[in-house]
């Protein structure tokens, strides 16, 4: 019953409540990854039937769909490019403000003043 | 006191918290369930069509024995093209996050030494380099690939990192050659869109076309894992 | 000649140009620039004579690769984007702050532009678009600002968040119809019968492209990207006139796409007009330069939105034409804005004061531009307004509208405002330099007027749409407008201007957490419409 999409979609969901829930700026550039990973998953398991190969070695029977597959290489690149961004902006910001909450983050860039 | 207060509010702001934090699992329930009702009820109209055809043709089309090599090297290297962009893009913002910021040396590292960490890995990383070069050029072959082969290899970085954390690295030569790759990569993929019916061309295209993107996402993700490695340090500046 | 073409040189040139020294990197940009600029009127000149172009890279067809498609818009919106990028660069040519960095990354979003209005295959478009937002966060922040590190932490991860919903969609899309390319969905949506089957893509899809044109309840990460002080002024043009272009023809082909199945104008038209209201009130409450015109981008992209989501013809290309003008009379202030920033060194409309007499030549370009956005006669925005006005069904959507375009004139008065008084610093004497350094701005305000009084020859030869302007609806629609004129004076004079002098600046703000939040209902509220 609980197949790779179900699953991917209840993950995506707990990505969402943790953007939403939590305060913290890591935790909402984790929870981004997190959503990442439930649409790979989701993805890779479009077509996918137990007991399929892997689409190497000259296969054209019985092997799982290619092109999740490789759209999901670039959407892992995209996620190292995504984690690399927001985290180092995550560092200015604390070097600037001395904190990871965005209440807080939000309410000193009003002040206008630093930490 | 003063304490009993202090702590008295942070109490009262977890009170809230909790509360806040309910709320909001359970609107995201809600939401959860009824996406989960709506996703039983999707329609599906002809959705093997790229399947199939990808199955029966990827041998023929693109002399390449991985499907999924032949579909991100022939049949979508315009998604390829700008995925190398965006990993030169990110190298070229984050060199810009942190360019001016120096506050603390880490030479006290200088001293510390793993030597158990350092035998491991002595051992271990021609083995990373020899199985990062065999997923670069087996890719259109066996499971494998330039992203795949990229990563592994900068592996090799890391764990000279890990051995000997005081040395300072220069990787400007690894910027330029980046650069100079992207390139490459640029007018390879714009020969394959341009004049994909030459057959003798397509299998040495896709040696030369994985080693490149191999070799980009190698110094890319060295890049970024140097300047996070060495963020806040003087060696920063030098760099 | 090849689609491709238009992306891989300025990729290439970008790339290339990395590696040269500052200035010969901006004299190689410009000319560049130049050329592109040439092939795009070219291409459009083919797309008008032989119909649709249409290049399957690669040579596969099908969907099985990936293809370019130029039909007569996109091959405009081409035209606009060089355009503006050719006038941006030979504006920038003369900054100290250009260095090859940046003219890699303006470059480089100039061909990620493109490709978003060509590429017809959706994964295509949201990896150009996931870089597009990494470009953009750096670029805002070029002049390092302490307070702009936070606005570009908020824009870059409401965007990729927005786009991860994209994802999701196109995930639910090669789900259901097992392709990726636009077009073939098209056709194959034709076979679904139940919205029920594609609601999930629908909503997941519509969301991001509503992030992408900044709606309702999604807008705030646009002022904090637009109006940022450390984003220099060409940045913020580009932004603010092209940029969110990308977005609306997102939605444009989006919205096409699902139309055979799920078609609720009528929710998006709502948001529209809430929007354009939302947007023109903040814009009036502001006193920052750059916000107000940020915050006027987000009530015009509303207006666009109904024009678009109107139901008639009119509209719909009144919509397209206000695209264009938008993003002409929008860069040219934003530029204006910089000019005035970068002289006077605040950037409160309130403390400014005596620009004509300093600027003269500056302030009768602005003052063409501020023409263009009010929808004064004989100027640009009047046609499109007149024409978005002419489509609308039904009297409170009207009456919204002339409310908006109230609004704007009255937030404009503020900024007209800072051309009179007096102001004893004096510019030395016209220079030759300084004429050239005016001129490209000089063409954009030309422009203003040009496109305002041959509107309707140029809609004709532009999409093959013969306009209908009675000349006595114009003409009292003009003498309307001279009467709301002076009511705005009037009321910003003796009311608003006082109020602003006491009034702390207002900002949307909304954290982080809130922009998520806004971003899931927003999705839940498409979703229930789509199935009702």
């Amino acid at each position: 019953m609980l197949n790779g999409e179900i699953t991917s979609i209840i993950l995506f969901f707990i990505g969402v409540y943790g953007i939403i829930a939590r305060r913290n700026m890591v935790k909402s550039i984790i929870s981004i990854g997190i959503m990442e990973m439930a649409i790979i998953l989701f993805l890779l398991s479009v077509n996918f039937e137990k007991g399929m190969r892997a689409p190497v070695s000259g296969l054209t029977s019985n092997i799982s769909d290619p092109l999740p597959q490789a759209l999901m290489i670039t959407a892992i690149i995209i996620g190292v490019a995504v984690n690399a961004i927001g985290l180092s902006l995550f560092i200015n910001i604390y070097h600037k403000y001395g904190t990871t909450n965005w209440t807080k983050a939000a309410y000193k860039r009003r002040q206008g003043g630093r930490k | 006191m003063k304490i009993s207060k202090i702590s008295k509010a942070i109490k009262a702001n977890d009170a809230k918290n909790g509360l806040r934090r309910i709320l909001v699992a359970s609107f995201i329930l809600g939401i959860t369930i009824i996406f989960l009702f709506l996703y039983k009820h999707i329609g599906s109209v002809d959705s093997v069509e790229l399947y199939s055809y990808y199955k029966k043709m990827y041998i023929h089309d693109t002399y390449s024995q991985n499907a999924v090599t032949a579909i991100y090297l022939n049949y979508r290297v315009f998604d390829t093209f700008f995925e190398a962009l965006l990993l030169m893009i990110c190298v070229t913002g984050i060199m810009y996050f942190f360019k001016e910021k120096s506050t603390y040396n880490n030479s006290e590292y200088k001293e510390k030494k793993h030597e158990l960490l350092e035998a491991a890995l002595n051992f271990l990383y021609p083995i990373i380099i020899v199985f990062g070069i065999y997923l670069i050029l087996y890719g259109s072959k066996s499971p494998g690939g330039g992203f795949q082969g990229g990563a592994v290899l900068a592996a090799v970085f890391m764990s000279r990192y890990l051995v000997n954390p005081g040395a300072i690295w220069h990787v400007d030569s690894l910027k330029n050659v980046e650069k100079m790759l992207y390139l490459l990569i640029v007018s390879f993929s714009s020969l394959l869109i341009l004049a994909n019916s030459y057959i003798e061309f397509k299998s040495l295209y896709l040696i030369i076309m994985n080693f490149l993107i191999g070799f980009k996402v190698f110094c890319g993700l060295s890049i970024i894992f140097f300047y996070f490695a060495y963020i806040d340090t003087d060696s920063l500046e030098s760099w | 000649m090849e689609l491709y073409y238009y992306i891989i040189i300025p990729v290439f040139i970008a790339t290339l140009v990395y590696f040269l020294p500052n200035r010969g990197s901006r004299i190689i940009a410009f000319i560049m620039q130049l050329a592109l600029f040439g092939m795009s009127v070219y291409n459009f000149v083919q797309v008008k004579d032989n119909g649709v172009v249409t290049n399957y890279l690669g040579g596969w067809s099908n969907g099985v690769g990936i293809a370019l498609r130029a039909d007569s818009e996109a091959s405009i919106f081409i035209v606009m984007t060089t355009f503006l990028f050719l006038i941006t660069i030979s504006l920038g040519m003369f900054k100290e702050y250009i260095d090859n960095t940046f003219i890699f990354l303006f470059v480089i979003l100039e061909a990620l532009l493109i490709t978003t209005f060509l590429s017809t295959d959706l994964f295509n478009i949201y990896i150009v678009i996931e870089i597009s937002t990494i470009a953009v966060s750096i670029l805002i922040m070029y002049k390092r600002d302490s307070r702009s590190v936070y606005d570009a932490l908020i824009y870059f991860l409401s965007n990729i968040l927005g786009m991860t919903f994209f994802l999701f969609g196109i995930a639910f899309i090669y789900k259901i119809f097992g392709v990726l390319d636009i077009y073939i969905i098209a056709e194959k949506m034709k076979n679904i019968n139940d919205p029920l089957e594609v609601i999930l893509p629908f909503g997941l899809l519509m969301t991001a492209a509503c992030l992408k044109c900044a709606v309702l309840p999604l807008f705030s990460w646009l002022p904090k990207a637009h109006g940022t002080p450390s984003a220099p002024s060409i940045v913020s043009a580009i932004l603010s006139g092209l940029y969110v272009k990308g977005g609306i023809y997102l939605f444009i082909r989006l919205r096409s796409m699902f139309q055979p199945v799920i078609d609720i104008d009528h929710y998006f038209l709502l948001i529209g007009v809430i929007t354009a209201i939302v947007g023109v009130i903040l814009a009036i409450l502001q006193k920052d330069i750059k916000l107000i015109l940020a915050y006027h981008t987000v009530s015009q992209l509303g207006i666009i939105l109904v024009g678009i989501c109107a139901g008639s013809i009119e509209s719909y290309y009144g919509a397209l034409y206000h695209c264009i003008n938008h993003s002409i009379f929008k860069a040219l202030l934003f530029i204006i804005a910089g000019i005035i920033i970068e002289r006077y060194k605040i950037r409160n409309v309130t403390e400014i004061r005596g620009v004509f007499r300093r600027m003269p030549v500056v302030s009768i370009v602005a003052i063409m531009a501020i023409a263009g956005i009010t929808g004064t006669p004989f100027f640009n925005g009047s046609i499109s307004k007149y024409m978005i006005q002419a489509g609308l069904e039904g009297n409170l959507i009207k009456y919204s509208i002339v409310l908006v375009n109230f609004g704007t004139i009255l937030s404009f008065c503020k900024f007209l405002s800072m051309f009179f008084g007096k102001d004893f610093h004096r510019d030395k004497g016209v220079t030759l330099i300084n004429l050239i350094k005016t001129l490209p701005i000089f063409i954009m305000g030309l422009l203003c007027f040009l496109l305002g009084i041959m509107g309707d020859a140029l809609l004709e030869v532009v999409f093959n749409y013969r306009i209908s302007i009675i000349s006595y609806s114009y003409l009292l629609k003009s003498i309307y407008f001279i009467f709301t004129l002076l009511l705005a004076i009037a009321l910003y004079k003796y009311f608003l201007s006082r109020i602003l002098k006491r009034l702390k600046p207002i900002e949307f703000e909304l954290t982080f957490n809130h922009i998520a939040l806004s971003i899931v209902v927003f999705f839940v509220i498409t979703v229930i419409f789509g199935l009702i």
